[in-house]
């Protein structure tokens, strides 16, 4: 702000810092947006990958099993991430018993993945609470999110019997929405 | 055939912008006025083409025609008349083309209003802002269009487009989805548009700047005629700040009204550079300083009312607002570094010209105490800023994402904001160029010793909190020293002119609005300010269980918990669970509440909405939630309790704002008259150097 009589043809410090300030801070928005809206898949192969399911969850399929996402080709896929302390990831995992349970005899499997910086007792109570028993495992070192690109929790991707990535949901799915989907994919 | 009317018409919309922006340049290139006056008719026509589209869809949003996407995303047939047409701007393409409706219409607005006056002008401010106007149709058309239709095709597949698909027939929905119930609120449904109104009000003293800059007409005149405008978006500004605090207070049900979420800090960022430059502007006008500063102020809170929709809405930042994921953001970004880059360009070849009138004379001087306050104005934005992007940042600089959390912003703004306060009572005091120490002292004397007699009070009464005795005081000095500024005028009215007080203390008001009416602004915020000091040091909790007939107490109160109600709502629409409760001080009922919680089943799957129950005074709101309840019998049900000192002062210290507001925006006769007589003898815009 200080302003004293300029000379001629004097390149305004104070003035350029800003344009080059203002420049950084678009460039790193455009980073930023770069990794949010073409990173993540939305169509196409659903990338493949290995995970162990929690083996002290009763009543849980696979417990103490790796499955691989390969591994169920022919099947329809909900992969959802999620973590306990994640509020919109509670009414989505009833909503995913609800719907493993209703349709698991017609191909349709739910895999869920726990967020990297979750796993431990919460996690644990958090599966108890909702009965959980579709399989579940710890994303050790974010391998899957980064894989699919995840920018936070609860995302959910649907893949279908060709092993496909047919919808995306980057915030909480609505169930009506999910049945419909389904519902496309050929599941009454 | 709405659908088709609404198409039309957004095209043609847009197409009429882009001519009066092309037209508006054209004309200062030919130097002819009649493509000028083209131009304006232009935007006039852009505007009534909006109107009709958005008329188009407020229609189809009342019909409930579900063969849109929008109508079935954002309403359903349980929805009523207010929450049909309040879906207008309830989703991503309906708020677009409400944005473009209030951006048109103030830049209409704005191009009548200073036609006569600012001629030289209007090429560039109808450039501007229909520049905008036209960027934001072409989202509108082009990537979020809110007619949109379902079509199906013979093997069943549903596409969605605006324009029919060959071999496809239009498919309606039976149902819609609905709004969200967290939106279903009164402080919710109108404060995305007063948001808008603050946000597009502060396009048009940007575009008066870069006129101004363009023209090389760098005298206060763009100042001068986009004060009103600046002083009126900042009032809407406001206003959205505080329903949007409302809404949280009243119905996330956490106990608290600001979360420094990125949403509400993006909000926040242009209402701390657009109060700095209400004060910063006074100076150029009185002294004839600070104008590249002015600039550079009104080019970054331009850049920050487009960057803080842009980041809420491409899910840059991660918030617990759940905006939809857009494909917008990458044309935002390429707009507002375009637009910023042209405005950064034509400051940087009149940088030399924008020289400063005067120096300071003294730093016991209003004007540099305008500075310091501006300095403390752009602190609080950088470290809001930084706190706000810091995941962004951290994680492209270390790889791990670092969310600054409420702790961050309170240690860091807290002490800024209270420098401000400190500020706000100073100012009034001083004179401008310079003022001798001697009269510093005397008018500092009574706001001094009122507040720390306000201190000692608080201090008597039991409060030993030292950062809340600190922030009352400083705060309290505040507002004793407005107070005592519309005292001395009453009192040298009713010596000069035997005016009686109160007559007195009315004309203050009648002979200089914007001082007066700002003083009054000063003394809501000072209110506001005891509020949110009140409210945040002084919260106290307790989660307990009761049976029937048990009850909890906390300072003071004693909360009975008499039953619970549950059952479907008589339209099936949810399930509701209500607790009764009684709320006893000192022996006595004052209060039965019935916090409740409702279970929307049905299309949301199962979302949850906690409406909590308050009892409200003066001296603060006893807030209770009901957290969870058994199934069978009245055994166990859960409750916490919030006891929010002082919290009621912010809503009435708001209101206090936009009377203190509007006082000072509201037209004045005197000014005008003035002002057209100097346009007659060819005065106007002539520097005013007091």
């Amino acid at each position: 702000m200080s302003e004293e009589p300029a000379k001629k043809s004097r390149i305004p410090i104070g003035l350029v810092l800003l344009a080059v300030l203002i420049v950084a801070v678009l460039a790193v928005m455009a980073w930023r947006l770069s990794i949010v809206s073409q990173g993540r898949p939305t169509s196409g192969p659903a990338p493949d990958f290995s995970m162990t399911v929690f083996d002290d969850i009763e009543g849980m399929e696979y417990a103490g099993e790796t499955i691989t996402l390969s591994q169920f080709r022919g099947q329809i896929v909900i992969l959802n991430f999620w973590a306990s302390w994640c509020d919109p990831c509670r009414d989505e995992a009833e909503a995913l018993e609800n719907i493993w349970r209703l349709y698991r005899d017609q191909g349709l499997i739910v895999i869920g993945v726990d967020h990297a910086a979750d796993g431990g007792p919460a996690a644990r109570e958090y599966m108890l609470e909702f009965g959980i028993s579709y399989p579940n495992g710890l994303d050790m070192g974010s391998k899957i999110g980064d894989l699919y690109h995840i920018t936070g929790v609860p995302e959910t991707f649907v893949i279908d019997r060709d092993g496909n990535i047919v919808e995306v949901f980057v915030r909480p799915f609505r169930e009506s929405e999910m049945l419909d989907i389904l519902e496309r994919l050929g599941v009454e | 055939m709405l659908a088709e009317i609404g198409i039309v018409t957004e095209t043609l919309a847009l197409l009429a912008a882009v001519y009066a922006v092309v037209a508006a340049l054209w004309s200062v290139q030919k130097r002819e006025r009649r493509w000028l006056h083209s131009a304006r008719n232009a935007v006039a026509v852009s505007w009534l083409m909006i109107t009709a589209a958005l008329l188009a869809l407020l229609i189809e949003l009342i019909n409930a025609d579900f063969s849109l996407l929008y109508v079935y995303n954002t309403t359903d047939r349980a929805s009523d008349l207010a929450l049909r047409i309040t879906a207008l701007w309830g989703g991503q393409a309906g708020s677009l083309l409400f944005w473009s409706w209030i951006m048109g219409a103030f830049a209409l607005a704005a191009v009548l209003s200073n036609w006569d006056t600012d001629r030289r002008f209007m090429p560039y401010v109808i450039a501007v802002t229909i520049g905008t106007l036209a960027f934001f149709l072409s989202l509108t058309v082009f990537f979020e269009n809110p007619f949109d239709r379902f079509w199906q095709d013979p093997s069943g597949n549903v596409i969605v487009s605006a324009l029919q698909p060959p071999n496809t027939w239009p498919l309606a929905q039976r149902d819609g989805l609905g709004m969200n119930p967290l939106l279903r609120h009164p402080g919710m449904l109108i404060h995305p548009p007063t948001l808008y109104l603050g946000y597009v009000g502060l396009v048009i003293p940007f575009a008066f700047a870069v006129a101004a800059l363009a023209t090389g007409d760098l005298s206060p005149r763009w100042i001068r005629a986009t004060k009103t405008w600046a002083l009126i978006a900042w009032l809407f500004l406001s206003l959205g700040l505080l329903l949007g605090m409302r809404w949280a207070y009243d119905v996330l049900g956490w106990g608290g009204y600001w979360g420094w979420d990125p949403v509400e800090n993006s909000a926040l960022l242009p209402w701390l550079t657009g109060t700095a430059f209400l004060h910063s502007v006074l100076i150029q006008e009185k002294r004839g300083m600070l104008k590249k500063w002015n600039m550079v102020l009104i080019i970054i809170t331009y850049l920050l009312v487009v960057l803080g929709t842009f980041s809420t809405r491409s899910g840059i930042v991660s918030s617990v607002h759940s905006f939809a994921e857009s494909p917008i953001g990458g044309p935002m970004l390429v707009f507002l570094a375009v637009s910023v880059g042209i405005a950064l360009w034509l400051l940087f070849r009149r940088w030399d010209s924008l020289r400063s009138e005067a120096e300071l004379d003294s730093v016991f001087s209003r004007e540099a105490f305008f500075i310091i306050n501006n300095m403390l104005f752009a602190g609080l934005t950088i470290a809001t800023f930084w706190g706000t992007y810091a995941p962004i940042f951290s994680e492209l600089l270390t790889g791990e994402k670092i969310t600054m959390g409420p702790p961050y912003f309170e240690s860091v703004n807290g002490p800024l904001f209270g420098v401000l306060f400190l500020l706000m009572g100073l100012a009034p005091l001083l004179a401008w160029r310079r003022t001798s120490t001697r009269h510093l002292i005397r008018a500092l004397a009574i706001p001094t010793v009122l507040a720390l007699a306000l201190v000692v009070v608080i201090f008597i009464s039991g409060t030993r909190h030292p950062v809340a005795l600190l922030g009352f005081g400083v705060v309290g000095f505040a507002g004793f020293s407005t107070l005592a500024e519309y005292w001395k005028g009453a009192v040298a009215r009713h010596r000069s002119r035997g005016e009686p007080y109160l007559l007195g203390l009315l004309n203050l008001f009648k002979r200089n609005r914007h001082r007066y009416g700002g003083y009054l602004i000063h003394l809501g915020i000072v209110i506001i300010a005891f509020g949110i000091i009140g409210s945040s040091i002084f919260q106290e909790e307790t989660q307990q269980r009761l049976a029937a007939g048990e009850s909890l107490v906390i300072d003071g109160y004693e909360m009975v918990f008499e039953g619970l109600d549950q059952g479907m709502a008589p339209d099936g629409s949810k399930y509701v669970v209500q607790a009764r409760v009684s709320v006893y001080q000192n022996g006595q009922l004052v209060a039965r509440l019935n916090p409740r919680r409702d279970i929307f089943i049905n299309p949301h799957g199962a979302q949850d909405l906690t409406s909590p129950s308050v009892y409200s005074t003066v001296g603060g709101d006893f807030y209770v939630i009901l957290v969870s309840w058994e199934e069978i019998g009245d055994e166990g049900t859960t409750f916490k309790v919030y006891l929010n000192p002082l919290v009621g002062w912010i809503w009435w210290g708001g209101v206090i704002l936009v009377i203190g507001t509007l006082i000072a925006v509201w037209p004045d006769r005197r000014e005008s008259r003035i002002r057209s007589r100097a346009l007659a003898t060819g005065l106007a815009g002539s520097s005013e150097v007091a």
